[in-house]
């Protein structure tokens, strides 16, 4: 670290990188060049416009396990009001810049592109830049100043310079294109959570111990229209809309503008209130937002709230309530790049498919925002659906964003910020809402392959284990010479009770007939069971076409059939149609097994799967019928 | 619907393996249940 004195007011100043060429003494506000060993006094910087902002010159924090240090900052000023990029010195001496944008912190360093890059003017949200090889999407074009400096930087700031900035999101990283030199400068980084960033000696005096986090307190200040008490929760928050008169404030660092004086005829009550406190996924939130938004996508106004959320640690989130549907959102520091009009894409593993495509505008806001809000705003929407996540693409003319959303229940929401009321009740199905009978589908479908395969199992113990038993196979024929004759079989012998004994003719019968009546004959007793079956066959050819019907082998079962010796007395009559001899196979078969059972009970568990999987089919048409699009369901 | 269909599910089974026992089958053609007694069955048999 290089140390010295400022010339004009004998301050001592000091160089922490070596990279740095001026510093503003902390006293006087000289600009410095380091020219050598020697200091030279450019002349006076214009004062800091006093924010918010907990990071302060000398801050330390941590990012990707590179520990690092504040040594200066640019402030910048815009439309909508100021934002600070600090510069900050890692251990390791190289040097990046940390900025807080939308509740989202951002670090990034200059690289260098070989690439040429597109024009200011040429570029408008959503439009992909390749780079290097890598695709990047405009997010943000920004008009600004930068109008004061504060510690050790790389550039002279001097009196101002005015910046056309793009930022860029692609591949992970978040890039941003700087105008303010020829070539333009290119800074590639990444959005990182403030938790994660472990910042320490933050701004406020009282506590410097390292894991404390930014005592932002909320500040209080009265409505300029009607002096009712309004107060700011971040130093993010550009405006704020009175919830007793509507007016809507534009915060400018400290001082405060109306920006609308009582605009809003409409008044709404939030059904959470402002400052409500609730706790969802382990994060402590509050309510400091509220405004109703509509669409006009499907013909008719369709309006939605919108509840702002604020954790000092974890910036800003959403709850978003339709028709008593709650999701809870963030935006998304890593969007997916995805074309004006593309139906599907994937994103992290899953499938999104495009829900909705429309407009949306503001009807209704009170509260802190950390935009400048204003009733009548608006912007086109496209919403992608894998539920119960949500992917929305919000376009205005110079900015495009992305948020995540996940669906979750009234209750949840009700129970997480204490709220007695009852929540709005709920109607039809929403576009994220997760299919709660696909659960039951996969069980259904799982117990469907647990019983087929014990049913499966069941039928080869009996196939194997209960085998069937041919107890008797012979040849007979039967001759048309005869009316009516009779046959008797060879004898078989059942040495223990038989369940089922099936007998089976099969016959060479060929377009005739045949009446067989099988009594089943016990030896020794003379008790005797009789059946009676009629087989035919016929085929022939009509008009070219062949055709038969009717079977050449038919079986009968008699059941129960005690031990014994048994013999078969066939009474048979053929019919006139075919005079020759039909050949019959008689077979006994013992306790056959059959498949057909086995079949039918497949049959009879499958239509478990198929009923719950025309539910789950029947709450995804009613939640795609709920399309503009008019998406298919599954 | 779980519940009801692993009940449904396990009674189908229990009936199905007791009919595999038993020898049933829905399509299978079943002989006259009435026995007869026949005279001299050892011998022969007449209508």
């Amino acid at each position: 670290m290089k140390t010295a004195r400022c010339p004009s007011c004998g301050a001592p100043v000091a160089f922490r990188s070596a990279t740095s060429i001026y510093v503003v003494c902390e006293f006087c506000r000289s600009t410095l060049l380091r020219s050598g060993e020697d200091l030279q006094n450019l002349g006076r910087m214009a004062e800091l416009l006093e924010d918010r902002s907990p990071v302060q010159i000398g801050s330390t924090g941590t990012f990707r396990k590179h520990p690092f240090t504040v040594i200066g900052r640019i402030q910048m000023q815009y439309e909508a009001g100021i934002w600070n990029e600090w510069h900050v010195l890692f251990d390791d001496g190289r040097t990046a810049w940390l900025a807080e944008a939308a509740g989202e912190w951002l670090v990034s360093a200059q690289v260098a592109v070989s690439d040429p890059l597109p024009a200011f003017a040429a570029l408008a949200p959503e439009m992909p830049v390749i780079l290097d090889g890598r695709t990047f999407t405009v997010s943000n074009l920004v008009t600004a100043r930068c109008i004061s400096g504060q510690g050790e930087l790389p550039f002279k700031v001097a009196a101002g310079y005015d910046v056309q900035s793009a930022d860029l999101r692609g591949n992970n990283r978040f890039l941003t294109i700087d105008y303010s030199e020829t070539p333009p400068l290119v800074f590639v980084g990444q959005a990182v959570a403030f938790a994660e960033l472990q910042l320490s000696h933050l701004r406020n005096p009282d506590d410097h111990s390292p894991a404390a986090a930014p005592q932002v307190t909320a500040r209080a200040f009265n409505c300029p229209h009607c002096a009712a008490t309004l107060s700011i929760h971040s130093p993010a928050i550009e405006s704020v809309a009175c919830e007793s008169c509507g007016s809507i404030i534009g915060i400018d660092n400290e001082n405060i503008k109306l920006l609308a004086r009582a605009a809003q005829a409409l008044r709404e009550v939030p059904w959470l209130p402002l400052g409500s406190q609730g706790r969802l996924d382990g994060i402590d939130w509050e309510v400091i937002g509220f405004m109703r938004r509509s669409s006009r996508s499907q013909g008719g106004d369709e309006a939605w709230s919108e509840y702002l959320l604020f954790n000092e640690q974890q910036g800003f989130a959403w709850l978003i309530e339709y028709q008593g549907h709650w999701n809870h959102a963030r935006t998304l520091s890593n969007p997916p790049s995805v074309g004006r009009g593309q139906t599907q894409f994937k994103y992290q593993g899953n499938e999104f498919r495009l829900y909705n495509h429309g407009s949306a505008e503001v009807i209704y806001v009170v509260g802190e925002f950390y935009w400048r809000v204003a009733v009548g705003e608006t912007c086109t929407v496209d919403d992608y659906v894998c539920p119960p996540r949500m992917l929305s693409r919000e376009v205005t003319a110079k900015e495009a964003n992305w948020s995540q959303a996940e669906y979750r229940p009234a209750d949840e929401i009700r129970t997480a910020f204490g709220v007695k009321a009852p929540p709005p009740r709920q109607i039809g199905v929403y576009a994220n809402q997760p299919n709660p009978l696909l659960e039951t589908h996969r069980r259904t479908c799982r117990l469907f392959w647990q019983l087929a395969l014990a049913a499966t199992l069941v039928q080869l113990v009996f196939a194997l284990f209960f085998a069937s038993q041919s107890v008797l196979k012979q040849r007979i024929v039967l001759s048309p010479q005869n009316e009516e004759a009779t046959l008797n079989s060879q004898e078989f012998v059942l040495k223990s009770r038989a369940r089922a004994l099936q007998v089976r003719h099969s016959t060479d019968v060929d377009n005739n007939w045949l009446s067989v009546n099988t009594a089943l004959i016990e030896k020794n007793s003379g008790e005797a069971y009789q059946g009676m079956q009629e087989i035919s066959y016929y085929r022939g050819v009509d008009d070219g076409e062949s055709w038969s019907e009717g079977s050449a082998s038919d079986e009968m079962v008699f059941r129960a059939v005690p031990a014994g010796t048994y013999y078969l007395v066939i009474e048979y009559e053929l019919g006139k149609d075919n005079v020759s001899a039909v050949v019959d196979t008689l077979e006994v078969i013992r306790d056959p097994v059959g498949w057909s059972n086995y079949v039918l009970l497949l049959i009879f568990l499958v239509i478990f799967p198929l009923w719950s999987r025309w539910r789950k089919a029947a709450f995804e048409a009613r939640r795609w019928n709920e399309s503009d699009l008019g998406g298919e369901a599954d | 619907m779980i519940r009801s269909n692993w009940i449904a599910g396990l009674l189908a089974l229990l009936f199905f393996s007791y009919a595999q026992y038993q020898g049933w089958s829905l399509f299978a053609q079943d002989a006259a249940t009435q026995t007869a007694r026949v005279a001299g069955g050892a011998r022969s048999y007449h209508k």
